[in-house]
């Protein structure tokens, strides 16, 4: 399944760069994004209990784009911390949540008579998600780590509404491969830390994941955008976006947040 | 620049709806907040990760069978928390206990079936008396030249300087004019608490690095699924280490923490005795999980054995076996204690 993965996301590529149009976009610039938001997420893990969970979240979310003619690279983070609780009994749990992905895409043509256009690529995805069991005893730390390539695929629509220029983005990615830490069978450690004679940091972080893919891991994100272009070179982006994951290792593990954020693209 | 057309908005959002509809599908559980299901989930769950049916040669198949058919849907609370509260009592362990609103069930036999051995108003009015010292979680004072020191639980953190502090206290090589002839631990009641404090305790009466015990996790659902064992060392810690010779005291209520704590000290050497009675056991590392009624509870995941291989789910034994008499008891003597104080005061005078 693994290989199948990698052979899929060799011919996405390959079929992206045959395929990409050298038709210019006019939307050319660098930005650093800065800005903050609400995350309501959920998990439910079967490794720790038999409980959903629901957590509310403060968010810090930043960002680089870098825009040219007929491609973007962006980098993006996003920071989640909150708690979470379940409907049964009084558990209150930490919801800790760091989210990075660097993209790149290209253009690849415009449709609805050039008013959307249309960019694919790819991209690595990293999650990491830490969950705090406060009334568990020697297990209460629930971590997962999660690192992802994924086909990208995004839209920008631009409009103008009371005289001023707007666009709508919608950014999409779908993880093919991914290296999965998740903690022991028996244990709340992960099971290359579980020995402490190894002293080596990524060593223990190798033996304690798993090359997966779509027959044991399931990951979908995508975010829905409202840029307002400022006067000054500026932008301001309303967004929202929404992220699901699913993992069978060593029991399931699935887990979705839904954040909205406002951020300041400054121009540079 | 186009125009907008309220059209593109309208099937983003729906498409927005569509795809969060599906995010239900992936939080599927095997379990609801029906009693036969907490039943199962929990059978399920220890089935799966327990660690010590073969040791213990726990029939969990049969405990299924004796208990499902008391569980139905729609039973009292109670009367479901007390039908799993038997059914963990058959792993007779005290790192296993189901805890509800109302109640926490436990499996106390370990100590309770044996000779209590310790008293510590015998301790307090005839050992300790008004001028002890109270150093961080420590009581302790010098009686006839050898260091006496009292630890109730390794829930009280021990920092680095404190314990420094009591083995400079009590040490031969200390400063002090007083010599010190050996010093006495006393763990007896002592119900556990962190390992690290056990750790940093223990890491004081040794000059070299040891392996001490060997661990095994669960890494499958089957009864014998275990990784391989791994070894667990110990470091000197601290400015030096205690060289006199030393007695650490202990008595059936000495569990989990207290048992490694008893079995790390006993493997360093033949200058650290054990004396009193066996250690109530408790050699695994207890996890917790919850069902699906919100009630929370733990068992042991791991096994831990000594250097030779001995599992210390069972109590560590004392190298001395010494049992308080009751005509001491009456005279205000602690048998145990004071069978120490004169081995290490016969000990110095050779």
């Amino acid at each position: 399944m693994n290989k199948c993965s990698l052979c899929t996301l060799l011919i996405f590529l390959a079929y992206l760069s045959s395929y990409a149009q050298e038709k210019p976009d006019k939307k050319s610039g660098n930005y650093f994004n800065l800005g903050g938001g609400y995350t309501m997420s959920k998990f439910l893990d079967n490794s720790f209990s038999t409980l959903k969970y629901t957590a509310n979240s403060a968010s810090a979310v930043a960002g680089l784009d870098f825009n040219r003619p007929v491609h973007y690279h962006r980098v993006d983070v996003r920071f989640d911390y909150g708690e979470a609780k379940n409907r049964v009994n009084y558990g209150v749990v930490d919801n800790i949540r760091f989210e990075g992905n660097y993209a790149y895409a290209r253009h690849i043509r415009n449709f609805g008579n050039d008013r959307i256009r249309w960019f694919g690529g790819v991209s690595v995805n990293a999650l990491w998600q830490l969950w705090i069991f406060n009334n568990f005893q020697n297990n209460a730390y629930d971590n997962s780590i999660y690192v992802s390539a994924s086909p990208n695929t995004s839209l920008a629509y631009d409009f103008r509404l009371f005289r001023r220029d707007f666009t709508v983005g919608f950014a999409a990615f779908l993880p093919l491969v991914t290296f999965a830490v998740r903690p022991s069978y028996g244990a709340s450690s992960f099971s290359g830390f579980l020995d402490r004679e190894k002293n080596k940091l990524v060593s223990k972080i190798l033996d304690s994941g798993h090359i997966t893919s779509f027959n044991r891991f399931f990951r979908y994100s995508n975010t829905f955008s409202l840029d307002y272009a400022l006067r000054n070179g500026n932008r301001l982006r309303l967004s929202y976006a929404w992220n699901i994951v699913h993992y069978n290792e060593p029991r399931s593990v699935a887990a979705a947040s839904h954040n909205i954020s406002i951020a300041t693209m400054f121009n540079f | 620049m186009k125009t907008l057309s309220i059209t593109k908005p309208i099937l983003f959002v729906c498409f927005l709806w569509a795809a969060v509809s599906c995010e239900e599908a992936v939080f599927s559980t095997a379990y609801e907040n029906k009693a036969e299901d907490v039943f199962e989930s929990l059978w399920t769950t220890v089935d799966e990760n327990y660690a010590f049916f073969t040791a213990k040669d726990i029939d969990w198949d049969a405990a299924y069978a004796a208990n499902k058919p008391r569980v139905q849907n729609g039973m009292r609370s109670d009367s479901l928390f007390d039908v799993l509260s038997d059914m963990l009592a058959i792993l007779q362990d005290g790192h296993v206990n189901l805890q509800a609103g109302f109640d926490i069930s436990r499996y106390w036999q370990w100590y309770l079936d044996y000779p209590a051995n310790f008293d510590y108003d015998i301790i307090e009015r005839n050992y300790l008396g008004d001028d002890y010292q109270i150093t961080g979680p420590f009581y302790h004072r010098m009686i006839d030249s050898i260091g006496y020191i009292y630890y109730e639980s390794f829930d009280k953190d021990v920092s680095g300087s404190v314990i420094d502090y009591l083995v400079s206290l009590y040490s031969r090589q200390g400063k002090d004019t007083v010599i010190v002839k050996g010093l006495i631990i006393d763990v007896r009641n002592n119900g556990g608490g962190k390992i690290k404090n056990a750790e940093t305790i223990a890491s004081r009466f040794t000059e070299e690095r040891k392996k001490v015990q060997y661990w095994q996790y669960k890494d499958g659902p089957g009864h014998n699924d275990f990784s391989e064992p791994i070894a667990r060392y110990l470091e000197p810690g601290g400015d030096y280490q205690y060289k006199a010779p030393v007695i650490v005291l202990t008595n059936r209520s000495c569990y989990s923490s207290t048992n490694f704590f008893a079995q790390i000290m006993k493997s360093l050497g033949k200058n650290i005795l054990l004396m009193g009675d066996s250690t109530g056991g408790g050699g695994g590392l207890p996890i917790s999980r919850e069902l699906p009624n919100g009630w929370i509870y733990r068992f042991s995941s791991t096994i831990t054995t000594t250097v030779a291989g001995e599992n210390i789910e069972f109590g560590v034994a004392p190298d001395i076996k010494v049992d308080m008499k009751e005509a001491d008891v009456q005279k205000g003597k602690d048998t145990i204690l004071e069978t120490a104080l004169q081995l290490l005061k016969a000990n110095y005078a050779q």
